[in-house]
This record gives structure tokens, C-alpha cells and sequence, in this order.
């Protein structure tokens, strides 16, 4: 069974929007606009809300007359001249062409189609989580391996939603952002240390492919907006340093500018795309000039500054899926720059759970098409949990806390 | 070996099969994606030992191998 990862927020607002249109949907023929992985979760949460009579509309030649989950896709004549009610759900990035596509045939927003674009709502948890108070705490911070979660997995939770029920809700504060990068880690933890009790402990969760050397130019464009909305809001809640500002200006200077999806063309060879993107984004060569490197060690610095111990976690990967793609010296390269990070942290003292190679490809979800090879399933997220929790620190930390109260 | 050629050669590795020279137009005839843009990247930074600064990393300076050159 093919199993789809997706980001909590972005799943409660497409579900809300189900639900709060049922009628409207049960009734009409539900036509998505786009035969992308976005169409493809916004099929798959329809379906779990029994809503099945779905099509699929594309501008791309390529793959219009190929079907998705057995239903079809069409080209935008083909379905505007199809004489029933018709709904076009629209859960595009920059779907400003579509849009007028739309108008120009006569469909009117919010009646006949709908944007469903991702509002990247994701910063409102974040600042909530921020200002909960807590006390005696440890934070973890992570980024998609955390965020998301499994649409037709048993459990509709996700990494971070499990990581605080097992320390104690009220004893930790969990930051899961999609897309995220270190020097976005560092200003949301020094925004928290300026502003907060100190938490007694850090674990800083490394998604490998966020510390590529060009990970920080690379984001999709939403992301930038994500950092951009997660800034601004931190900025009307805290006192700040210079630094964040700073930041801010980069972020937005790095949208204009994207090069990642959307500013180039894309290779027409989807199976050549992924093992590229694969290679880019877990074989690559680091260096201690990139700016992941740079500002992990501001992390560390900070956290020893404020004598906070650090923990440093590799999560499991797919590295079967990844030697399958790429060859077998994939799992060597990934371990290889792993070791490489740790000698440019020499001059601090942290722990290490590495779990880069304790689970195999049945602990990850099989996503299409997926580039995201730390991804786990219900299975793998347990397994992954026991892994951390045996830490020493960590089972200090939790025996101390449940001790205190 | 002089810059240009290196510059090509490494072109030539990321993008196999493709008629390549100095002048070969790489970013609007998709001889050169995003992905391997990124690439390109890395291996000037790796191969030159530098690090090409964010601000010209635009497309204008990857058009061709004569202004990849030219910029490096």
C-alpha cells in the first residue's frame, strides 16, 4: 500500500475544508488541479472523507489520458465542456496562471474552484509552543522527519506529536517546522533562551538533507514564506538581537532570488530528477564554510554558553531505498559526512544518538516519486523513540524530572 | 588546464550526452536544471576550493561557460 506523508497543518486545513463543504463536494464533481504529489493528498484525504468522485485536470500534455488511483486526467477543455457540476479544488503553489484560467472560463473563486494552497499556518503552533509555560524542560528540534505525518498509517501522528508525549508534555517543548534550517534553528533558540526559562537539556535532531551545503537556497518558495511569518511573529513576541533581523532580510532576499523549485526548469527524466536530488541532498561533500556547518557551531556555542547540555541525533534513513537509487557506495558517502560534521565540532561537548543505520526500508513510509528519505512509519517512529530514549542523559533527565514532582 | 575547460569539463560530467562548448546556451534550453545548477555549484566550490557566494548564484552568471568562467 502506498502510504503519503504530509504536514499536520497543512492536512487539518485541506480536512477542515472537506468538512466544511461536504455537501457541496458530495454533490458535484470534484475535478483537482494539478497531477502532482499535492493532488495526490488532496485525493487521498477526499477518499477518507468517502468523497470519490474525483478527476484530475492538468496543463502538462504529458500527463493528461494517464490515471491517478484510477481516476483520470484530463486537459482543461476536456473537463470544461463536460456537462455536470463541477468543483475545481486547487491545492497549487503560485496558482495565479490557474486562477485566471479559471476566471477566463467563467468560474467564480470560492463558489466554483477553491485555493487550497498550503496558508503555512505551521508558525501559529510554533509560537504557541513557544510562549507554553513550562519549567525543567528539554527542547527538541527538528524539521520535516518531525512535522509530518501518515495519511493512511494507524496513528495520525506525527514524530513531534510522540516525542512529547513520551517526556511529559509539561516537560518539554517540541519545534517541528517543515523546512527548516540551522541558521533558522539557531534564532529560534536563541529567541528562547533570551526569552524563557532555560530548558535543562537540547536535542538537536539533524535531518541531513537540511545541512547540504546549498540546503539554505534550495527551499521550495513556501518555506521562505514559512521563515518569513515565523520571524515576524517572533519579533512582535520577543526581545530580539540584531541577528534575526538580519536573517529576515536574507530569507526574503532568497525568495526573490529562488533557484530551488520554481526558479529553473525541472529535468523532463523524473527517475534521472530523483537521484540527483537524491545525491545533492545525502552524498554530498560538506565543508566547514557552509552555512549549516557555521551555524550549528553557533548553536553549540550558545548552548554552552547558557550551560545547557546539547544531544545531537542522526535520524534513521532509507539508506536501502538510498543504495537501491544510487548505488551501493550511497550508504559509505552518507556515514562518511556524518564523521566529517563531527570533527568540525570538536571544540564542544555534546552527545550523539546516531540511528542513521538502525532501521531498515520497512520503517520508512514508500512515498512516490519521494526524495525525503527519513520519513517513518508507525513502526519506524516507535522504533526510532526507543532508540532516543535509551540515552543516558535523556533517561537522567526524565528519572530527575518525575523524581522533582 | 586553463579555467574555461575546466568549467566545461565539469559541465560536461553533470550533464552527459548534451553537445556542449563555450558558448552553448545552458539555462533557458534546460541543459542545466535547478537540480544540476546545485550540482555545478558544489563542484566549482569543490574543484576550485572557494566558496561562490550566495548573491551570484543567479542565473545570469550561469548562461554559458564563458560567464561561468568569467564569474568564477
Amino acid at each position: 500500500m502506498e502510504v503519503i506523508a504530509i504536514d499536520k497543518s497543512y492536512y487539518n486545513f485541506l480536512f477542515d475544508f472537506i468538512q466544511s463543504n461536504n455537501r457541496l463536494l458530495m454533490n458535484s464533481k470534484v475535478i483537482i488541479f494539478g497531477a502532482g504529489i499535492r493532488g495526490y493528498n488532496l485525493m487521498r484525504i477526499l477518499e477518507l472523507s468517502k468523497i470519490t468522485n474525483i478527476a484530475f485536470v492538468d496543463n502538462d500534455p504529458q500527463k493528461q489520458g494517464e490515471k491517478i488511483n484510477g481516476y483520470c486526467i484530463y486537459s482543461f477543455d476536456e473537463v470544461i465542456n463536460v456537462n455536470c457540476k463541477s468543483v475545481f479544488l486547487c491545492p497549487v503553489e503560485k496558482g495565479a496562471q490557474i486562477f485566471e484560467q479559471l476566471e477566463q472560463a467563467g468560474f467564480k473563486k470560492n463558489i466554483d474552484y477553491f485555493n487550497l494552497d498550503n496558508k503555512l499556518t505551521d508558525y501559529i503552533e510554533t509560537i504557541e509552543e513557544f510562549k507554553r509555560p513550562v519549567k525543567d524542560y528539554i527542547i527538541f528540534f527538528g524539521s520535516c522527519e518531525l512535522s509530518s505525518f501518515l495519511l493512511s498509517d494507524t496513528f495520525d501522528v506525527s514524530l513531534a506529536e510522540r516525542l512529547k508525549q513520551h517526556s511529559l508534555p509539561e516537560k518539554c517543548k517540541v519545534f517541528a517546522l517543515p523546512g527548516m534550517t540551522q541558521r533558522m534553528h539557531y534564532n529560534m533558540i536563541n529567541a528562547l533562551l533570551k526569552n524563557s526559562p532555560k530548558p535543562k537539556l537540547a536535542v538537536l535532531m539533524l535531518e541531513m538533507s537540511l545541512v547540504s551545503p546549498h540546503a539554505h537556497l534550495m527551499l521550495e518558495p513556501q518555506y521562505y514564506t514559512l521563515h518569513s511569518k515565523l520571524i515576524e511573529s517572533l519579533i512582535d513576541i520577543y526581545e530580539l538581537d540584531d541577528e534575526i533581523n538580519e536573517y529576515a532580510k536574507i530569507i526574503n532576499n532568497r525568495l526573490e532570488r529562488s533557484l530551488g523549485r520554481g526558479g529553473l526548469s525541472s529535468s523532463p527524466n523524473l527517475e534521472d530528477e530523483i537521484k540527483r536530488k537524491i545525491k545533492l541532498t545525502y552524498n554530498y561533500e560538506i565543508r566547514g564554510s557552509n552555512e549549516s556547518v557555521i551555524y550549528l557551531i553557533k548553536t553549540l556555542e550558545l548552548l554552552k554558553e547558557n550551560n545547557i547540555p546539547a544531544i545531537i541525533t542522526f535520524p534513521p534513513i532509507n539508506y536501502q531505498l538510498g543504495e537501491n537509487l544510487c548505488g551501493s557506495d550511497f550508504s559509505r558517502n552518507y556515514a562518511n559526512i556524518i564523521k566529517k560534521l563531527l570533527t568540525f565540532l570538536t571544540a564542544y561537548d555534546y552527545d550523539v544518538i546516531d540511528a542513521s543505520f538502525a532501521a531498515d526500508s520497512s520503517n520508512f513510509i514508500e512515498q512516490l516519486n519521494s526524495t525525503n528519505l527519513v520519513i517513518l512509519n508507525t513502526k519506524g517512529q516507535s522504533n526510532f523513540i526507543d532508540f532516543i530514549f535509551k540515552n543516558e542523559a535523556i533517561k537522567s533527565f526524565l528519572h530527575e524530572v518525575s523524581t522533582n514532582d | 588546464m586553463k579555467k574555461i575547460d575546466i568549467v566545461l569539463k565539469i559541465v560536461e560530467e553533470i550533464c552527459p550526452f548534451k553537445d556542449i562548448n563555450e558558448k552553448t546556451e545552458l539555462i533557458d534550453s534546460g541543459i542545466i536544471t535547478s537540480l544540476e545548477l546545485f550540482e555545478l555549484v558544489s563542484a566549482l566550490e569543490n574543484k576550485f576550493n572557494i566558496e561562490i557566494n550566495e548573491e551570484l548564484i543567479v542565473k545570469e552568471n550561469f548562461v554559458t561557460i564563458e560567464k561561468i568562467a568569467e564569474m568564477l
